[in-house]
């Protein structure tokens, strides 16, 4: 590793370490741990939505898949961007309004039951865990390739990293790693997409023309359908990439970092207009990776297309530039990463611990200590699967994670908020059903069946690589069922839940 | 009561309404390349084809509807602040 990679990388750590080192100061409470005591602006939420949701799958991939395959990779940003909209409209506020710390609080509202709890605290983790073991994987690949350390080692460092921002600093620290992260991010992509153009002596049409001869596809470069044949591919995909944010605990539990409503909604318009902006910048770099570096050398380097922006930054700005993208790279995967161990350790500590296990009989600081050593603990774990799964394929897990939140989460928080007749056992049912169909429906399709490089050698049984159209169908209507089935024994007071979901108005208490 | 009342059917029909032109504009992308993949994809100016076009318009339409909803939930707001104070008065 030369010089200025190391300076780069040592800046980003210390940085990062000076802000757990505050962070941890005010971190004393549980509320502050898990929620940073709402004490966030709607603008800094944004950005550190922003941070947690771009992933290093989004910038290094997509970057990659739209020099590879033109359209069909921008397809994906669309997704990711447009299912902002659903979270803003219907879950955003509610979710603010009725929980306290977790996701489960948020149904518990509803259905206080010991069972709900349960499934919302394993659905949140199996979520988080398996958001969060391919990236590290890549992360450990990629480091390895960009900064030329050992795999163990790279991972080691982030995993080392995750775990000392969450277990010291909690989501005060997390939210401004996240929020560092999203400016550095920002700014990066936006000279590179200048030194694109400047390139190109500020002509679009150059840049186009360069496009043409660098990719094997000509002409077609510009027309759908190269990395997704089947129509019906495309369209579930998108399904499941719209709806499935909606569904991801380590986005949804944010909403609890600010005091009220309209912080909440500004939170999403920030992310939002920070992640549009970003993934038309990606756009921007696609082209200048397919113009500058050409499909050849692109795949040369590494197949998935994941070294599009290094190669980028080193075609454009030498050695220099490398060291400070892939600087970025870094930072993209610790944020992401971190945000997910505080998520499943929200899942593990407040619900399975505090709520199940000790009925909610549990001193301040019995919380406090529980919730550090759940987040040492699944940093550990998830850091172990990463160094054992090197070489195993799981990229796939990351389309798992949003189809099996677009499948079970999602119905499950939709119907309660908004629909009378949803029952517990509704619930249940849904959230299993929505569960199990997404897996069940990937491990029977070409992500694990293939006969070239699957996990199983044979043809797939379900020939879906995204199984979102008929997975998330399958949730909703087991919740539907269950609830008809087997409806509530207790009448509830819809009106009065509704109104405290919508607007954190308790009308019963307003009204004694 | 009057206020709750037209603070939840204005609300309701407000969420109906974006909510439906939301999923059709945004779904009909993948269903419209499936359906009309030759129409979707003609380079109209330069490079430039349906498909595309219809893509960075997800973008805006996005931002818009965000925006819209900003807007209307502010208004929506002070319909609350009008029936906290009923209520108040009430007591």
């Amino acid at each position: 590793m030369n010089f200025t990679y190391f300076l780069f990388f040592v800046c980003i750590v210390i940085c990062t370490l000076i802000i757990t080192y505050w962070a941890a100061k005010r971190s004393k409470t549980t509320i502050q741990f898990y929620t940073a005591a709402g004490s966030l602006t709607g603008v800094q939420n944004g950005m550190a939505i922003a941070g947690d949701y771009i992933s290093a799958a989004s910038f290094l991939g997509i970057i990659g898949q739209i020099a590879l395959n033109g359209f069909d990779g921008f397809l994906y940003s669309l997704g990711f961007l447009v299912s902002y909209l659903l979270v803003l409209l219907f879950v955003a506020e509610p979710v603010h309004h009725l929980g306290k710390y977790s996701l489960g609080d948020v149904i518990c509202a509803r259905f206080p039951n010991q069972n709900i709890r349960w499934i919302m605290a394993i659905g949140s983790l199996i979520i988080s865990v398996l958001y969060m073991i391919p990236q590290l994987v890549a992360s450990g690949l990629l480091i390895r390739l960009l900064l030329d350390i050992d795999y163990s080692v790279s991972v080691l460092i982030i995993g080392s990293l995750m775990t000392v921002y969450v277990v010291f600093g909690g989501m005060i620290a997390t939210s401004w790693v996240q929020i560092v992260k999203t400016v550095l991010l920002m700014s990066s992509t936006f000279l590179l997409s200048l030194i694109v153009f400047s390139y190109y002596k500020w002509n679009v049409s150059n840049l186009i023309a360069e496009v043409k001869v660098g990719t094997p596809l000509g002409d077609q470069f510009f027309l759908p359908g190269h990395l997704l044949q089947s129509p019906l591919e495309m369209i579930s995909l998108y399904l499941a990439l719209i709806l499935g944010t909606a569904g991801l605990p380590h986005i949804l539990i944010r909403f609890y970092t600010v005091k009220n409503a309209a912080e909440v909604r500004k939170s999403v318009l920030t992310a939002s207009g920070i992640i549009g902006v970003f993934y038309i910048m990606t756009f921007i770099l696609g082209l200048g990776t397919a113009a500058v570096i050409g499909y050849d050398t692109l795949i040369a380097a590494d197949s998935t297309g994941n070294l599009a922006a290094p190669l980028l930054a080193k075609a454009l700005g030498g050695d220099f530039l490398l060291a400070f993208v892939s600087a970025i790279a870094f930072t993209t995967v610790v944020a992401v990463v971190a945000g997910l161990v505080i998520s499943a350790t929200t899942a593990f500590s407040h619900d399975i611990y505090h709520h199940i296990i000790k009925k909610g009989n549990t001193t301040e600081k019995e919380q406090l200590r529980a919730a550090q050593l759940s987040a040492f603990a699944i940093g550990l774990i998830s850091t172990l699967f990463a160094l054992g799964l090197k070489d195993i394929n799981v990229t796939f897990l990351v389309s798992l994670t949003f189809i099996v939140a677009a499948s079970s989460n999602l119905p499950v928080i939709i119907f309660t908020i908004y629909w009378k007749r949803f029952s517990q056992a509704g619930a249940v049912i849904g959230m299993i059903s929505g569960l199990v169909a997404s897996i069940f429906l990937l491990a029977l399709g070409p992500h694990i069946m293939n006969v070239d490089n699957g996990w199983i050698l044979r043809e797939p049984i379900f020939n879906l690589f995204n199984p979102g159209i008929i997975s998330i169908p399958i949730g909703f209507l087991g919740a539907i069922f269950g609830s008809v089935l087997f409806p509530n024994k207790e009448a509830i007071d819809f009106e009065q839940f509704y109104i405290k979901a919508q607007t954190g108005i308790d009308i019963r208490r307003e009204a004694r | 009561m009057e206020v709750l009342k037209r603070w939840k059917s204005e609300r309701r029909q407000f969420l109906i309404r974006i909510s439906v032109f939301a999923f059709v504009f945004y779904m009909f992308l993948p269903i419209s390349i499936g359906l009309f993949p030759d129409f979707m994809s003609t380079p109209r100016i330069g490079w430039v084809s349906w498909a595309w076009i219809y893509s960075f318009a997800q973008i805006g339409v996005t931002w818009l509807l965000g925006w819209i909803y900003w807007v209307k939930a502010k208004e929506l707001d002070k319909l609350l602040v009008e029936m906290q104070r009923e209520a108040e008065a009430a007591k």
